[in-house]
């Protein structure tokens, strides 16, 4: 990434935190090797400014919280979160503080590209769907509703609009009884009339509502997902960087169909070397 | 059926620079042993020795029923003894190869070449049978004992499916037309009963002693489903009728010797000349990845092959250099030429194999 010296003196000046959080504060040996290495970059690099830091003993919505709240007290202008089992490159620290500051300062929040542990593994983007979607990787900044909270750096400017908490699991509340909520909130709060109403928008999202199907899936929202929504509520935007992929370490169980698979590959590399493809 | 037997045993290709003796063991139960005795010994295509058989217990049953045969564990003792003492004549005669076949099999003319070229100790011919008349027809090889057919890898589906499509594959046992190499029998490996063969059908045949001897020795055997081979089992195709017909559909499976032809079946050989590295990973992990069969013109092959390998005639070989282009899936290949010998084995018009061809052209039928 060529950076000119004066854009990266400006990123050099911000303050932030580097921050792990989760319940019993282990931390992943690949995790780890990624930290120091990121670590090692910033400080070699001039990126000196930075807290690192892990946070544990609690569970991970309210540790998030913790983080967040840290990040406030002293007066930080980013807070970025990786998870115990992610990979990240050396650099991500700069390729986010880039995105952020320089290429797309419209954005509040980016992640990287991370993807589930399950499969398909998609990556968490969900760009307006309502489900994490297929989206390929280095496809550069993808605008996106909600994304999951692997790896994230926020600006804090969007932090001092709403929360404590920012982290707080939600429970999926129908549409037609969360508008029939905010439109009794806003007449409550506006002399008897609900601004929003006055508008095209109140009525396009009403006439949805019959077509919202019950999530058999579970009626909870992550603690991540819900700090998008909070977010995205609350005038921010957000963004995943496609070009910076974040492993997730995943435990696997070996099998001898991997075996098999292994050995049928290796039949066909050898057969390939031979000029035979099929 | 010994006639006919005899016949195509005499007519087989062999592999350049071999030459082909018989050594028949006769059951001396048989009510027309004098008669085979004689057939046996008047061939004048193939030279023939017969040994004595060694001695058969009373309780030996051999019976061929009119859907299926009947066995005991005698007679698999007999015919492991039969057999270890044909294996003492190769060695004692110091052929490189020991060759069993069934007498009621009829073998494409090929057969024996196509084994031989597949370059390992223990290979056996392929073929079809309904075990019981009117059932599917299933293959004579297995992967795992006595009669297993999914295994070392491979779901029963996969199995079937490479065999009706004529590959050389890793098996656990098989029996009745097999090529052993002289070498593995120097190793100890005979028909001898083994103690506590795993329990199942057949398990006590002594096909499945020598494959628990194999496994011992760590010597792996091998199927190969190139060969067309007929397997007279049932009385139905104990008849001249059926024999002449067989014989002419074995012999009519063969193409003229200038080469194969769009859409024939090829098989053939590609050895890596290069890369000592290559050669060795094929030795130790991938012993069959250089035998390749399929049908000419829908197999995925560099240019250099395919287009060498219109030319070739079978048993011809040449020496090419592959250009692997920036898109192969080997990186240091990419840009690169590698030298390879081609060898073409074997080509023919495409069929089925004989009886599992039957049914998958037109099912089981009564």
């Amino acid at each position: 990434m060529k950076i000119p010296p004066e854009v990266l003196d400006k990123l050099r000046g911000l303050r932030g935190a580097v921050i792990t959080c989760n319940l019993t504060g282990l931390i992943t040996h690949q995790t780890f090797d990624c930290w120091q290495n990121m670590r090692s970059w910033c400080d070699r690099n001039g990126f000196h400014a930075v807290e690192w830091m892990t946070i544990h003993l609690s569970l991970v919505d309210k540790a998030r919280d913790m983080a967040f709240a840290h990040t406030l007290k002293h007066n930080y202008d980013w807070c970025l979160q990786i998870d115990g089992d992610a990979v990240f490159p050396a650099e991500s620290l700069l390729q986010l503080l880039y995105r952020a500051y320089v290429e797309a300062p419209q954005f509040d929040m980016i992640g990287a590209y991370s993807q589930l542990k399950s499969p398909p593994f998609r990556p968490t983007i969900d760009t307006g769907s309502g489900t994490w979607e297929n989206v390929w990787p280095n496809q550069g900044l993808v605008e996106v509703i909600r994304t999951g909270g692997h790896c994230f750096l926020t600006k804090t400017p969007i932090l001092r609009r709403f929360g404590p908490p920012w982290f707080a699991p939600s429970a999926k509340a129908d549409p037609g009884a969360a508008l029939a909520s905010l439109d009794n909130f806003a007449r409550t709060h506006f002399g008897g009339t609900n601004p929003l109403t006055e508008g095209p928008g109140w009525d396009t999202v009403l006439e949805a509502v019959p077509l919202h199907e019950p999530n058999v899936s579970g009626n909870f929202t992550g603690e991540d997902s819900a700090f998008c929504d909070r977010v995205k509520s609350f005038g921010g935007r957000i963004a995943v960087d496609t070009d910076l992929v974040t492993g997730h370490v995943a435990q696997k169980v070996i099998l001898p169909t991997d075996f098999v698979e292994e050995r049928q590959k290796g039949h066909r590399m050898v057969q390939a070397a031979l000029g035979v493809y099929s | 059926m010994f006639r006919a037997y005899i016949k195509r045993l005499a007519q087989l290709d062999l592999p350049p620079d071999h030459e082909l003796k018989a050594a028949f063991i006769l059951d001396p139960s048989c009510e027309h042993a004098a008669d085979l005795r004689t057939l046996a010994l008047s061939s004048h295509d193939l030279d023939v020795t017969l040994l004595d058989a060694p001695e058969k217990p009373e309780e030996a049953v051999y019976e061929v029923g009119n859907t299926t045969h009947h066995w005991n564990t005698e007679t698999f003792s007999w015919l492991g003894l039969a057999k270890n003492r044909l294996i003492e004549h190769a060695l004692e005669e110091r052929a490189t190869h020991i060759f069993f076949v069934d007498s009621d099999l009829l073998l494409a003319k090929d057969t024996l070449t196509s084994l031989h070229a597949c370059d390992v100790q223990i290979v056996n011919g392929v073929f079809w049978t309904s075990w019981v008349e009117g059932q599917v027809p299933m293959p004579q090889v297995w992967l795992k004992q006595p009669y297993t057919l999914h295994g070392m890898g491979l779901t029963q589906e996969e199995f079937l499916t490479h065999l009706i499509n004529r590959q050389l594959l890793p098996v656990i046992g098989g029996g009745a037309c097999v090529l052993i190499h002289t070498d593995a029998l120097r190793l100890g490996l005979n028909y001898d009963p083994v103690p506590n063969p795993p329990p199942g059908p057949m398990s006590q045949g002594e096909d499945r002693h020598f494959a628990e001897q194999a496994k011992t020795l760590r010597i792996p055997q091998y199927a190969d489903a190139w060969p067309d081979i007929i397997h007279l089992y049932h009385p139905f195709q104990r008849t001249d009728e059926y024999i002449e017909e067989a014989f002419d559909w074995l012999d009519d499976a063969r193409i003229a010797d200038d080469g194969p032809g769009f859409s024939d079946l090829v098989s053939f050989r590609v050895e890596p000349l290069e890369d000592p590295k290559l050669r060795s990973t094929i030795g130790t992990h991938f012993p069959t990845a250089f035998a390749v069969r399929g049908r000419f013109g829908a197999l995925d092959l560099a240019p250099e092959v395919e287009s060498a390998l219109a030319f070739l005639r079978p048993g011809e070989h040449r020496i090419l250099n592959i250009h692997f282009p920036n898109s192969h899936p080997i990186e240091p290949y990419r840009g690169h030429k590698k030298a390879v010998k081609l060898t073409l084995h074997s080509a023919k018009p495409f069929e089925y194999p004989p009886i599992i061809g039957d049914y998958l052209t037109r099912g089981l039928h009564t």
